[in-house]
C-alpha cells in the first residue's frame, strides 16, 4: 500500500488528473442548472458541484507531491521523458485487446452467443501464441462451459443470433433459449 | 426465537445449498488461481444473480468473499504468490515454511487459522445482533451521512503514502455517481448531451471495467510463468491444527482484529492483518522468527483476513453503509431486490438476516470440508497459464456487463474504465477508492437531501449525539493522520541532515 518512489507515468497520470478536474470545473455552469430562489444546498449543481471541487484540491495536491517526489530524485535517477511517453504508449496497448473484445460484442447479435465465444476463445488463444492442439481443445471447452452455464442454466439475458431465425421453428426456440 | 427458526427453513432449501456449495467451492478456487480474485468473480456474477432470490444470490457472493481468502493462502504459501492481495502477509511465513520443507503444515494451518477466523466473526455477529438492532434504527438520514464521510476518510487516510491518489479517485467515483438525471429536479447533469449518458453509469459496467477488463489486459499483456510445485506427500496434516491449539492467544486477537477492523467502514482486510501480525510479533517469545517461518504469523493474517467478511455485513445490513468493494456490490443485489439495508432490515426482514448468518457459518464449514480433501486437486488449478486466464476473464466480463441491457455502450464504457483501470495497475494506485466513492456518493447525496429538510444551517448536522460523536471520531482520525505525516516528514529530514 505504501509507495514513496517515483514510478515512470506518475507526472503524466497527475497532469491527466490535473486536466480533468479543471475541465469539470469549466463544465459546472454547462452541465447542471441553477435556480433562481432555490437555497444553495437544494440546487441540482451543488453536489456535483462539491465533488468536483474535492476532485480538483485532491488532484492538485497530488500533482504537487509527484512534482516533489520527481524533483527530489538525484542527478543521475532524473525522471527521463523518453521513458514517461514509453509509459505513456504502454498505456495503449490494451486498445488491441478493446477491439478483439467489441468486436465480439457486435459478433453476438449476429452469431449468437455459442458461435460468437466459441470464435472469441479460439482466434484469442491463437492470438496470445498457444499452438497446441490440446489448449485449443480446452479452449473450445471453457467456451462452451461459459455458454452452458450462464445462458443455458443461468439464463441470463443475452441476444439471440439472428441466423436462429433462418432455422425451422422448434429449432429456432431451442437455440434462442439455450444458446 | 421464532425468527431464528423460520431463517432455518432456508437450509430446507436445494437453491441455496447450491448456492452455498458454488460460492464455497468456486470461492476456494477462484481465491487459488493468482490473477483472479473475489473482487473479479463477483463483478462477473453480480448480473446472473439479479434474476435469483435474494438469500441465494447473496449466499453466493457471500460464499466466494470469504472462501476465496482460504484459497489465497495456497498459492501464497506453495510458491511466494498470493491469491488474492489480503493474502500478501501470508507468504512471508507460509513461504518460509514451503522453503523449510513444511508446507503441508505451513497449509493446514493456514486453513485452520482462517476457518477459526471465519467461525469466531459469525458467533459474534449473531451475538451482536440484539445490540445492532436496537442500535440501527437510531441512525438518522445525518448520522448516516456523518457514518458515510468516515468511511470515505478511512479510505483515503487507510492508503498509507498514498493518500491525495486515493483522494482523487474517492472524488472521482463521487462525480462519476452523479451524472445522469437526478431525481429531485429531474435535470440533466454531466451528460453533455448524449443520452446514452442521461441514466447515468452503471455500477456494474463500472466494476466490471475497473476490476475483470483491468486484471484481463494485465494478464493478456504479461507472460505465463510456470513455477515449480512443492511435494506435500508423506507430510502430516495434523500438525497446523496443533500449532493453532499452541497458539490460541493470537488466534483470539487476530479474530478479534479482524472483526474490529471488518465493522469500521474503509478499514478492512489490510489494516486488519497488519495489526494482527504486529501484535503477534510483540506478544511472540521469539519474534526473530517472523518472517522466516513463524506459525503465528500465518495465523495472524489469515485469522483476522478471514473474521472481516462476516463483520464486514454489519455497516452494510445496519447503515446500508459498505466499508469495502466487495460488500459495496452486494449492496446492488439487495437494491434489486427492494430489500434495503439500513436500520428497517432488523425489523422488516429478521429472517432474512438470521438466514443470512447462518449461510456464512455453513459457507465456513463447507470450505473447510473441501480444503481438506481437495488441496491436491487445487494445485493443478494454480497453474492455469496466465494468459489464457486473461482470455477468459475477459471473455466471462462480457457476460456480465452485455447481460444488463444488451447495450454496446456499456460494453464501451466497460473497456474504456478496463484501460483505465489497466493504467492505475501499472502505476500502482488503488483501484477500490473509485466503487467506495460511486457508492457512498450516492448514499450521501440522498442522505445529505433528506437532512437537509430538518437542518437550519451545517452546525444541524452535529446536533444529535450519534452524528456528534461520529464528527469527533472525524477529527481525531484526521489530527492523527496529520500528526503521523508531520512526524514522518520530520523523520525524514532528520536522515536528510544526518547523512
Amino acid at each position: 500500500m505504501k509507495s514513496t518512489e517515483y514510478l515512470t507515468g506518475e507526472k503524466a497520470f497527475a497532469v491527466l488528473m490535473v486536466m480533468l478536474s479543471a475541465f469539470l470545473l469549466y463544465s459546472i455552469p454547462h452541465e447542471t442548472q441553477w435556480f433562481n430562489g432555490m437555497s444553495l444546498t437544494k440546487q441540482p449543481r451543488f453536489w456535483p458541484s462539491m465533488c468536483i471541487i474535492g476532485l480538483s484540491l485532491f488532484a492538485f495536491g497530488h500533482g504537487f507531491s509527484v512534482w516533489l517526489k520527481g524533483s527530489s530524485l538525484d542527478k543521475y535517477e532524473k525522471v527521463d521523458v523518453s521513458a514517461e511517453i514509453d509509459e505513456i504508449k504502454h498505456w495503449f496497448r490494451p486498445i488491441e485487446f478493446v477491439v478483439y473484445f467489441l468486436t465480439y460484442v457486435i459478433a453476438v447479435p449476429w452469431l449468437g452467443y455459442l458461435l460468437a465465444t466459441l470464435a472469441y476463445f479460439l482466434f484469442m488463444t491463437l492470438r496470445m501464441g498457444y499452438r497446441k492442439k490440446s489448449m485449443l481443445w480446452i479452449s473450445a471447452a471453457t467456451a462452451v462451459l461459459i455458454v452452458l452455464l450462464f445462458k443455458t442454466l443461468l439464463q441470463v439475458k443475452i441476444s439471440s443470433g439472428a441466423w436462429y431465425d433462418l432455422l425451422p421453428d422448434s429449432w429456432a426456440t431451442f437455440m434462442i433459449i439455450n444458446f | 426465537m421464532d425468527v431464528l427458526l423460520q431463517s432455518l427453513d432456508i437450509f430446507t432449501r436445494l437453491d441455496v445449498w447450491f448456492a452455498l456449495l458454488v460460492g464455497s467451492i468456486g470461492g476456494v478456487i477462484i481465491g487459488a488461481i493468482p490473477g483472479v480474485g473475489p473482487a473479479v468473480a463477483i463483478a462477473i456474477l453480480l448480473p446472473a444473480t439479479y434474476s435469483m432470490e435474494p438469500i441465494v444470490g447473496i449466499t453466493l457472493l457471500i460464499g466466494i468473499y470469504g472462501a476465496s481468502m482460504y484459497g489465497g493462502a495456497i498459492p501464497a504459501i506453495l510458491i511466494n504468490t498470493p491469491g488474492t492481495p489480503v493474502n500478501a502477509l501470508t507468504t512471508y511465513d507460509g513461504y518460509s515454511m514451503t522453503k523449510q520443507g513444511r508446507a503441508r503444515r505451513a497449509l493446514t494451518l493456514a486453513y485452520w487459522s482462517s476457518f477459526f477466523g471465519g467461525i469466531f466473526s459469525v458467533i459474534c455477529l449473531m451475538l451482536m445482533t440484539s445490540v445492532i438492532a436496537q442500535v440501527a434504527p437510531l441512525f438518522g438520514s445525518r448520522d448516516i451521512l456523518m457514518a458515510a464521510i468516515l468511511g470515505l476518510v478511512l479510505v483515503i487516510i487507510s492508503h498509507r503514502g498514498q493518500s491525495l491518489i486515493a483522494g482523487v479517485l474517492v472524488f472521482l467515483g463521487m462525480f462519476i455517481s452523479t451524472i445522469g438525471m437526478e431525481s429531485i429536479r429531474y435535470t440533466k447533469r454531466f451528460t453533455f448531451d448524449q443520452s446514452w449518458l442521461n441514466s447515468g453509469m452503471d455500477l456494474i459496467t463500472v466494476l466490471l471495467g475497473l476490476f475483470a477488463m483491468s486484471q484481463a489486459f494485465v494478464l493478456l499483456l504479461g507472460n505465463d510463468s510456470k513455477v515449480p510445485m512443492p511435494d506435500l506427500k508423506g507430510q502430516s496434516k495434523r500438525e497446523g491444527f496443533y500449532d493453532l491449539m499452541k497458539y490460541k492467544t493470537v488466534a483470539v486477537i487476530s479474530a478479534s482484529m479482524g472483526v474490529i477492523m471488518g465493522i469500521i467502514p474503509g478499514v478492512g482486510e489490510f489494516l486488519a492483518q497488519f495489526f494482527s501480525y504486529n501484535i503477534a510479533n510483540n506478544i511472540s517469545k521469539k519474534p526473530e522468527r517472523f518472517g522466516h517461518g513463524a506459525p503465528e504469523g500465518i495465523i495472524a493474517s489469515e485469522a483476522a483476513n478471514n473474521a472481516v467478511p462476516a463483520a464486514a455485513m454489519i455497516p452494510l445490513l445496519a447503515l446500508g453503509i459498505p466499508g469495502e468493494a466487495l460488500t459495496a456490490m452486494m449492496l446492488s443485489v439487495f437494491y434489486v431486490h427492494s430489500i434495503i439495508p439500513g436500520p428497517n432490515l432488523f425489523i422488516n426482514h429478521a429472517d432474512f438476516v438470521y438466514g443470512l448468518y447462518m449461510s456464512l457459518f455453513v459457507v465456513n464449514i463447507l470450505i473447510m470440508m473441501f480444503l481438506l480433501v481437495a488441496t491436491r486437486p487445487l494445485l493443478r488449478i494454480i497453474q492455469i497459464p496466465q494468459r489464457f486466464l486473461g482470455v477468459a476473464i475477459m471473455g466471462l466480463s462480457f457476460v456480465g456487463v452485455f447481460s444488463l441491457r444488451n447495450s454496446l455502450v456499456d460494453c464501451m464504457l466497460c473497456a474504456g474504465f478496463g484501460v483505465f483501470g489497466y493504467i492505475l495497475r501499472r502505476l500502482k494506485m488503488p483501484i477500490v477508492p473509485i466503487i467506495l466513492g460511486i457508492v457512498l456518493g450516492n448514499i450521501m447525496e440522498q442522505k445529505f437531501r433528506a437532512g437537509m429538510a430538518r437542518v437550519k444551517d451545517f452546525s444541524d448536522f452535529i446536533d444529535r449525539p450519534i452524528s456528534f460523536s461520529i464528527f469527533v471520531i472525524i477529527i481525531i482520525v484526521l489530527v492523527v493522520h496529520g500528526r503521523n505525516i508531520w512526524r514522518g516528514y520530520q523523520t525524514k529530514q532528520a536522515t536528510a541532515t544526518g547523512q
